[in-house]
């Protein structure tokens, strides 16, 4: 494979480069605090808050089911370290910056959890059984409750991310990752107060392994719970609310608010949907999987926007030589003509294997560029050097 | 590595918000976003909460009441006392909850009985239940005292007693074990409360009757 002639890049590329970067929002920096910023304080004051609540229920039950604690905590720490792999792998275009993704994060565990959901659902959890009897409370009163108050309080952190991050957080792309990251903050706090509820109300008789049969049944669950939820939900905000770079579309944005609550009340009420039988379970997983199902369609239909980024950051460096036209259609295309490029260049599997690496390090040649706001920095220098080199193991094939 | 600046339009290069977007130091167009999420905050814990204050249960236990406490587990409740929790064996729920646990409250006495998985003899049950209780207290006049009482329901099943005192008043905690289940029973009340609400809830105590997991 050989690259066309170096020449310096068109002005209008390079100018499309910049415009690309502006209206993406990639590649800008992320810093919290930002006391002009009236988003900063209320995330301070709901964070503080939510701390508070956290240490007084971490001193409340250390003492009395320490090794439940330890265990539940120890087990989601594995647990959400897959998780977060997984969903850092899942960003292909471009990484949120870390300092975002952790602001999100701790919204999720701390503050959307202890600030406001767990006081918000003892009291709605009071209210159904006071207003409607105690067999409408037993019923339906998690599947009325949890849908509204912690959908609402972890959305509530990615409008705080909106007004903190305006040029950073602009495509559903970043409402779904974000989201993402918002409700596993939130999951995985919930599962170590799970482990520790269900300890204590086991009278604190061997703890430990009472923890982690909880924290196994809702490993396994999962998969339909707040990350799901919340990334969908996130990404019905960013359709609803519209940003520069994508018209408001408040059907598709409502639809997939709905579907998010809707799924987390199936779930949280399934045992009540399906009268107490076998269906209870199917009902939820039918309808999680339906949301899963929509995660991945919201995902296909955004991701060409995502692409046409890369396009616009990618450009120039085809005309500069630093990679091909047809290296440059490859990495903006979905994964599997990806690799059905990789695999047809040149012969044998060194050759295939060369040219997949080149592709990943013209894919971090992009990020240098989005970080150095498309200036040539030695960053860029050095990605593109490694392009070349990568490329001798082309030649060499 | 480091990325880009905030963009200039962002804030000044003195890094101030620009004049015009500028309130009470604040850049206002910032304030809808942290509006709305306060907005959020406030509904959630301060209406909410509010709202559930000054709601009330306005269950009153009749005379034949029966509480489902656990599968098979069953109390019969003295009549007046106010229902914060618990399920009556005649209310029909579609999720076939088997019951859990109840709350009576009665003036300034509450009775509650929490039951948990639990295999095991009901002493080492209690000691557990006034570990538990007492790390769980936030009143540091909280102690377990006297001697433990053994007592038995009116079916003849074997419980164990023990009373503990607090700033406010004195209660009792007690302990039953039924198949692979454990009830914690926790009573208390002011010291001044009349000698018919304790009697009324040694009744409710005796009443629990076990009939077995269903089959």
């Amino acid at each position: 494979m050989t690259t066309t002639p170096q020449s310096a890049p068109r002005p209008d590329a390079l100018d499309r480069r910049r415009r690309v970067l502006e209206l993406s929002g990639w590649g800008q920096e992320f810093r919290l605090w930002q006391p002009h910023n009236l988003c900063f304080w209320v995330y301070a004051a709901v964070m503080a808050i939510g701390i508070v609540n956290l240490i007084n229920y971490v001193n409340d039950r250390a003492t009395v089911v320490g090794g439940a604690f330890a265990a539940g905590l120890a087990a989601t720490i594995v647990y959400g370290l897959l998780f977060v792999a997984f969903l850092r792998f899942s960003e292909h275009y471009e990484r949120q910056p870390r300092k975002l993704v952790l602001t999100a994060f701790l919204w999720g565990g701390v503050a959307a959890t202890f600030g406001m959901a767990i006081v918000a659902n003892s009291a709605m959890l009071e209210i159904y059984p006071k207003l409607f009897g105690q067999a409408f409370g037993t019923d339906w009163g998690a599947a009325l409750t949890a849908p509204f108050t912690e959908e609402t309080t972890k959305a509530a952190g990615f409008i705080l991310l909106l007004g903190l991050a305006p040029r950073v957080v602009r495509t559903p792309y970043d409402g779904i990752f974000l989201g993402a990251f918002i409700g596993l903050g939130f999951q995985l706090f919930e599962d170590v107060t799970y482990s520790v509820a269900t300890a204590t109300a086991a009278f604190g008789v061997d703890e430990s392994h009472i923890a982690l049969q909880t924290f196994a049944l809702r490993a396994v669950t999962g998969v339909f719970s707040h990350t799901l939820f919340t990334a969908l939900f996130c990404c019905g905000l960013i359709f609803v609310i519209g940003t520069p770079a994508q018209p408001r579309r408040l059907g598709v944005g409502i639809g997939l608010i709905a579907l998010s609550m809707l799924t987390h009340g199936v779930w949280d009420g399934s045992a009540a949907i399906g009268d107490g039988g076998a269906t209870a379970l199917l009902a939820g997983l039918v309808l999680g999987l339906i949301a899963l199902a929509a995660l991945f369609v919201a995902l296909r239909r955004t991701a060409p926007k995502e692409r046409e980024f890369l396009r616009g950051v990618m450009q120039p460096e085809v005309e500069n030589g630093t990679i091909t036209a047809a290296e440059l259609d490859a990495l903006c295309s979905p994964g599997r003509r990806r690799r059905k490029f990789a695999r047809h260049s040149g012969t044998g599997h060194r050759a295939h294997c060369a040219e997949k690496h080149v592709l990943r390090a013209s894919l971090d040649l992009a990020h240098e560029l989005a970080e150095s706001g498309g200036r040539d920095t030695a960053g860029v220098e050095h990605e593109r050097a490694e392009i070349a080199r990568l490329r001798g193991g082309i030649a060499a094939a | 590595m480091s990325g880009t600046p905030i963009p200039s339009d962002e804030l000044t290069a003195t890094g101030r918000v620009p004049a015009e977007h500028r309130v009470f130091g604040l850049d206002r167009r910032t304030l809808l976003p942290g509006l709305v999420v306060t907005g959020v905050f406030l509904v959630w814990v301060v209406l909410i909460p509010a709202i559930n204050s000054a709601l009330s249960y306005d269950q009153t236990t009749k005379a034949g009441d029966v509480f489902l406490l656990a599968p098979g587990v069953e109390m019969q409740a003295q009549q007046g006392w106010g229902v914060e929790k618990g399920l009556l064996a005649s209310e029909t729920t579609r999720s076939k909850s088997e019951g859990d646990g109840v709350l009576l409250v009665n003036g300034g006495v509450s009775f509650e009985i929490t039951p948990g998985p639990y295999e095991g003899d009901v002493r080492p049950l209690l000691d557990s239940i006034d570990k538990v209780t007492a790390a769980a207290q936030s009143d540091e006049a909280f102690t377990v005292g006297g001697d433990v009482q053994s007592f038995e329901t009116t079916e003849g099943h074997p419980g164990l007693l023990q009373t503990y005192t607090t700033k406010e008043g004195e209660g009792v905690i007690g302990a039953l074990v039924y198949g692979e289940t454990g009830l914690q029973i926790t009573a208390a009340g002011p010291s001044t409360e009349p000698e018919s609400k304790l009697e009324e809830i040694a009744q409710m105590i005796a009443s629990i009757s076990y009939e077995g997991p269903a089959e």
